[in-house]
């Protein structure tokens, strides 16, 4: 297990780094530059600030230069918040997107698998075709709409909830709930189709022959083994987490990593995007490989290093 | 590993369903209302920085503005006032300056403000080091520009010096009569040396920074909010607002739902967008004003097909202002000159009036009868919802009535600055909005050595004329050589085509008293104040307060032609043209303008309901 | 060869579900709406840009959806907008359907060291949060149609080739494509006649999946700022310009959010139907299942791995 681990650490060091550089390419490429201001600077000035930030340098030392600091951990400077360097605006970012995103995680999972499983155990009923017509819907409506009918009906109409910022605690149910409704869908679909997989399984008919109540058999077996699927998407569901977190973050004026990643673009601010796309990065691969050692958990049969499509 | 998951469905959705509730119980208690002693407002976006010497943007000033005040300051009638300094003298022909100091004016630390403190901040502002953006506002001081350019080493060369602590001596190398104007805003406020090099970059963060203005830094959350809180200290008396919260919400639709509910006290433009102008334009919160940010459609003089002077008059006749309000409906000022009206030096008759007749035979005479033969120019905007319908509306113009193919090219907004600086189309869209209120800001723009100057347009009787205005004393005779340079720039040049001036549309709730507003788009806050006796007699009770969705009664309204629609209190009409003397507003460099708003290109029939 | 009894068999079932065929005729309803649109046939009385000073109005029988800010039809936009919003959404499944199936053919085919290097491609890809690549691509490559295509068509093949990969390395120990080996047919053949026909089942799935996936992503970027520029306009740039009017004119943002909505759904009912057509374990029942489905199992005979058999006693004994 340690071996593992170890492992997969390191085969994540080459993948890393291979974004960091097609990040860093990628935003000198794209043409306007940091210090593109209306008020166009004599090139004086010009030439003393781009030397304090070492973009007088060509482009291979300034990559050898990043490199460098980055095996140190520094992730820069910003350009725009003169003030900070990108660990620091990461820092305090980090935490708000992360308690966003693991609340929406938590209802998407406490929503959609009962839902799906719900929706399997049914089928064919009214149920099932009632659950998965949410679920379906969940997936087809584009994140900002499903904020703008929540910010209305819960923040305009109804006037029990905040209609953004993050000043209380209730200020993160409408974003949680907005990030979570389109995770939530996809995990009562995927649950229900894993939840019906399994259940078609011999094995479980024969536990049922044997005498097992239906419910208890569900619970038992048939959820354990279809929560491996479930599991296996967490992976790339937090990457959609990560996604939906750049909008419900704007929209709602949520002080998170998304709308940081957001600015940065805009102002073209280098070491910020690629800082953030970093961390990104770094979230998924251990959401992956956390993934991964769960199902060798869950699912002893798995091998390691087998491919789920 | 067995995974003894007791899952229940039933208990699951009861304790969630519980959570919910009780979160929303527990928070019914407490509904967006108006705070006794608070003023909350939206920014809009996160100032990147607070150290005025190095920041540009908009954001940052409306900050800053409340935390510090300078040698000058404006008073309600935009006159320049003293602040720090109480008196000075302007000998040598308009070239020597000399300060006097107040003595009580203190940092928040406890310690006078000295001379020193300007000194040091405008060296540094000049230092080639510190990378400022604004360091050529002061390039008329004696070997600044040398020194901002490192041509000179030694910074005691340059012409300005603390005598004593309560008197600053400044030196000019030409006589420029709006250098007062300047000493009132943000670049040229003081800073403590040693502050600045103990913290060194985190000098501005709350805790470190001192400040010497009504308001000090409290807090200071990253992309959220920054929170001021009144100083007891300050010489003109301890605000009346205890506390200001400065929200960063970009989303307009977010920031105006929130001042819907109560949340915010007051929006501008940042958080108004015009469907919901629209809406309120009739209610009594609602007011407007014109900014000095002017907008134009420029050239490149010297690239085809308007590098011929004629074509470029026979399009400064052809286009109509007065659709530009009408189409983006919030009360925009038609402009056929290019200083805007509240200054010295403007006159309506400094451009040329709409006559499409005489900009067809024109452009006859420039060899393209009825527009036949012209090549088809593209014409560069930022994209910008509300800039694409201006544009737009261009578009249209130039082809009924000069019967000229335009087309439109967009680019996001960096690379749109950076296109225009580099090498600009022949024909684009753009604005320039004031840095201090003065003439100079503007005409200066169009001079040869300018290096803003993306028309390529190099003139000698120009350039003349602006540096003949710069240096002359005499306010008359100065405003006169303005004018005569803006009518030659706009009807005899014509480099550039001016459309029509921005401006500010807020709404206020009813307990704010005291939020002037002014054509800078500054946000002074020391004289604001909740009225407590509004909130004891009327509650909660707002313009604002309609649960349901109302039909805008406004659509179809005609739309204002110059000017407000509302007869509220700030400045809705221009100010009076005298040369105010307000404290210069920087401008975002870094963010577009913020006039949002999308409107229809209306045809010239009048606007029914 | 038996494909074309196999389509009708297809077809067949795929008209049994209600749900699925009557998103198909919706989608069809749209696409055809979307190409008369872009063929430039005029289905509504108004231009799509065409303002006029009946700005806002809400609903009535001159506008049945209302007019924007400019005075334009809404329904005519719509209309337009379906143009765009469809076009898009094809020409990004067929940009993953040829990259994914290319790369996921090569992958699985190839097998071994080939095959885990380009995994490890699709891993690298995977890793990157989409909005971020396409924000970042669509600064570069700047706005507009192209723009767009390119920065969703560069997040959307992973799933295909994935797909694609599997099937091929599934099928790969097929007997028939052993037999086609001992004929002497060359690869390309093989992967062209044997191989691709049979994987097309998963890539059919993986398309009409794609599509909606496209939808909405192409209404996020136009939230942001990053969609198509004016005056090109889809449901995704209509839906995103409502946004502001939410509270003063809500009809701005229903209506192309409705057609976004009505739209994705059915490309995803129908993605589920197409899916439980090709699979050949999902019987698709004719009736609802009666409750009574568990007594089917004691009838069955069946060999169970034993360890497996073993976890079962051994939790009915805790029971």
């Amino acid at each position: 297990m340690i071996g593992y681990i170890f492992r997969r650490t390191l085969s994540a060091i080459p993948v890393l780094w291979i974004i960091a550089s097609l990040t860093f390419i990628l935003v000198r490429v794209v043409p306007g530059g940091p210090f593109d201001a209306e008020k166009n600077l004599p090139p004086e000035v010009v030439a003393n600030i781009k030397a304090k930030y070492h973009l007088d340098k060509p482009v291979g030392e300034q990559y050898v230069l990043y490199m460098s600091r980055l095996l140190h951990g520094d992730l820069g400077v910003s350009y725009k918040y003169v003030n900070r360097t990108v660990n620091d605006i990461l820092a305090d970012a980090f935490p708000v997107s992360l308690e966003l995103g693991a609340l929406g995680l938590l209802l998407a999972v406490s929503v959609g698998v009962p839902l799906g499983t719900v929706a399997a155990v049914n089928r064919g009923k009214a149920e099932d075709y009632i659950a998965m017509f949410f679920a379906t819907a969940g997936i087809s409506v584009p994140g900002f709409v499903i904020g703008a009918l929540l910010i209305f009906v819960f923040g305009i109409w109804l006037k029990i909830l905040p209609v953004a910022l993050w000043e209380h605690g209730r200020s993160m149910i409408l974003p949680a709930v907005t990030l979570a409704a389109s995770p939530a869908a996809y995990i009562a679909r995927l649950t229900r189709a894993s939840v019906l997989d399994v259940m078609e399984k011999d094995w479980v008919r024969t536990a049922r022959s044997k005498g097992l109540s239906g419910r208890a058999t569900i619970i038992r077996h048939v959820l354990r083994n279809a929560l491996v699927p479930v599991v296996t998407v967490l992976g790339p569901l937090t990457a959609i987490l990560i996604t939906g977190s750049f909008v419900v973050e704007y929209i709602y004026a949520v002080p998170g990593m998304g709308r940081f990643f957001i600015t940065a673009v805009g102002n073209r601010d280098y070491d910020l995007i690629i800082g953030t796309t970093l961390i990104f990065a770094v979230l998924l691969i251990i959401s992956n490989a956390a993934v991964d050692i769960i199902y060798q958990f869950l699912d002893p049969r798995m091998q390691l290093e087998s491919d789920h499509p | 590993m067995k995974l003894c998951v007791k899952m229940n469905l039933n208990n699951f959705f009861r304790i969630f369903c519980l959570n919910i509730c009780f979160s929303l119980v527990s928070g019914c208690a407490i509904l967006g209302g108006p705070l006794k002693d608070t003023l909350r407002m939206n920014i809009g976006s996160e100032p990147p920085s607070l150290d005025w010497d190095v920041t540009t943007d908009s954001t940052s000033f409306d900050v800053v503005s409340n935390l510090m005040v300078g040698l000058t300051q404006y008073n309600e009638k935009l006159e320049c006032a003293p602040a720090c300094a109480e008196s000075w003298e302007i000998t040598d022909g308009g070239k020597h300056y000399l300060f006097h100091l107040r003595s009580n004016v203190f940092w928040t630390d406890g310690k006078p403000v000295v001379a020193g403190d300007f000194e040091y901040a405008w060296k540094r502002l000049l230092n080639p080091k510190t990378g400022a953006q604004y360091s050529f506002f002061l390039y008329d001081i004696v070997n600044a520009f040398e020194f901002a350019t490192g041509k000179v080493k030694d910074d005691s060369l340059v012409g300005v010096k603390a005598i004593d602590d309560r008197t600053l001596d400044v030196h000019l190398k030409k006589p420029a009569a709006y250098f007062i104007y300047l000493t009132a805003f943000c670049p040229t406020l003081p800073e403590r040396k040693d502050v600045v090099e103990k913290w060194g970059d985190r000098w501005t963060e709350p805790g470190h920074i001192v400040t010497n203005g009504p308001y000090m830094l409290d807090r200071w959350a990253h992309e959220y909010k920054i929170e001021l809180v009144a100083n007891p200290k300050y010489f003109e008396g301890k605000p009346r607002l205890r506390r200001i919260k400065m929200f960063m919400v970009p989303e307009q639709a977010t920031a105006f739902a929130l001042y819907e509910n109560n949340e915010l006290d007051y929006v501008d433009n940042r958080s108004f967008s015009t469907p919901d102008v629209e809406r309120y334009r009739h209610s009594p919160e609602y007011r407007t004003m014109p900014l000095l940010r002017s907008n134009y459609v420029g050239f490149n003089v010297t690239k085809k097909p308007f590098d011929n002077v004629l074509v470029r008059r026979a399009v400064a006749m052809s286009i109509d202002r007065t659709v530009f309000p009408k189409i983006l409906r919030r009360g925009e000022l038609p402009a056929f000159s290019w200083i805007p009206a509240p200054l010295l030096g403007y006159s309506a008759k400094s451009g040329y009036e709409y006559d499409p007749k005489q900009g067809k035979k024109l452009l006859a005479q420039a060899g393209y009868p009825s527009g036949k033969g012209f090549p088809q120019a593209e014409l560069l905007y930022p994209n910008r919802e509300d800039t694409r319908t201006v544009v737009e509306a261009i578009q249209d113009q130039l082809k009924r009535n000069l019967g000229i193919h335009i087309k439109l090219v967009n680019q996001e907004w960096k690379v749109y600055l950076s296109t225009l600086h580099r090498d600009s189309p022949p024909i684009y869209k753009a604005s320039w909005g004031a840095d201090f209120p003065d003439p100079e800001t503007f005409m200066n723009l169009f001079t040869s050595t300018n290096g803003n100057n993306t028309t390529r347009f190099s003139d000698a009787h120009y350039d003349s004329l602006v540096t003949a205005a710069s240096s002359e004393q005499n306010e008359k005779r100065r405003g006169s050589l303005y004018q005569q340079a803006d009518e030659y720039l706009c009807k005899d040049r014509v480099p550039i085509v001016p459309t029509y001036l921005s401006t500010q549309n807020l709404m206020v709730k009813p307990w704010v008293n005291g939020l002037v507003f002014n054509p800078l788009d500054i946000q002074f806050f020391k004289n604001v104040y909740i009225d407590t006796h509004y909130i004891e007699h009327q509650g909660n009770k707002s313009a604002t307060d309609v649960p349901v969705i109302a039909p805008s009664s406004a659509s179809g309204n005609s739309g204002p032609t110059s000017g407000a629609t509302s007869g509220a209190t700030s400045g809705a009409t221009p100010p009076p043209t005298t040369s105010p003397a307000t404290t210069p507003r920087a401008n975002s460099a870094t963010n577009p303008p913020t006039t949002p708003a999308a409107n229809s290109t209306v045809s010239k029939k009048q606007v029914q309901k | 060869m038996h494909q074309p009894t196999r389509t009708r068999m297809l077809w067949s079932r795929l008209r049994r579900i209600p749900v699925a065929y009557a998103s198909l005729c919706i989608i069809l309803l749209i696409c055809g709406v979307a190409l008369l649109s872009g063929l430039q046939v005029q289905l509504s009385p108004y231009m799509y840009d065409e303002t006029s000073t009946e700005i806002l109005k809400l609903p009535c029988w001159s506008h049945p959806m209302g007019t924007d800010e400019l005075g334009r039809d809404l329904l005519s936009r719509v209309i337009y907008g379906s143009q765009m919003s469809i076009s898009i959404g094809f020409t990004t499944a067929m940009v993953a359907f040829g990259l994914g199936t290319v790369y996921g053919a090569i992958s699985g085919f190839a097998g071994g060291k080939l095959d885990d290097f380009m995994m490890r491609g699709v891993d690298i890809a995977y890793a990157l949060p989409d909005l971020l690549v396409m924000i970042l691509i669509g600064v570069l490559v700047g706005r507009g149609t192209l723009g767009i295509l390119v920065a969703l068509g560069l997040v959307s093949w992973m799933g295909t080739a994935r797909l694609v990969r599997a099937q091929f390395l599934q099928l790969q120990r097929e007997e028939f494509v052993e037999a086609a080996r001992a004929a002497g047919q060359t690869n390309l053949k093989i992967i062209l006649k044997h191989l691709l026909p049979n994987s097309l089942g998963p890539i059919i799935v993986a398309i009409t999946f794609t599509v909606p996936s496209a939808i909405l992503s192409e209404s996020t970027l136009s939230f942001i700022g990053l969609g198509l520029s004016p005056p090109a306009c889809s449901w995704g740039t209509l839906a995103s310009d409502g946004w502001r009017s939410l509270r003063s004119h809500p009809h701005l943002i229903l209506f192309p959010s409705a057609f976004i909505f009505i739209t994705v759904l059915a490309f995803n009912f129908l993605g589920d139907g197409i899916r439980d057509i090709f699979d050949p374990r999902t019987r698709i029942p004719l009736k609802p299942l009666p409750d009574t489905d568990w007594e089917e199992a004691t009838a069955l005979k069946l060999s169970e791995p034993e360890h497996i058999k073993h976890d079962v006693e051994a939790s009915t004994r805790n029971s």
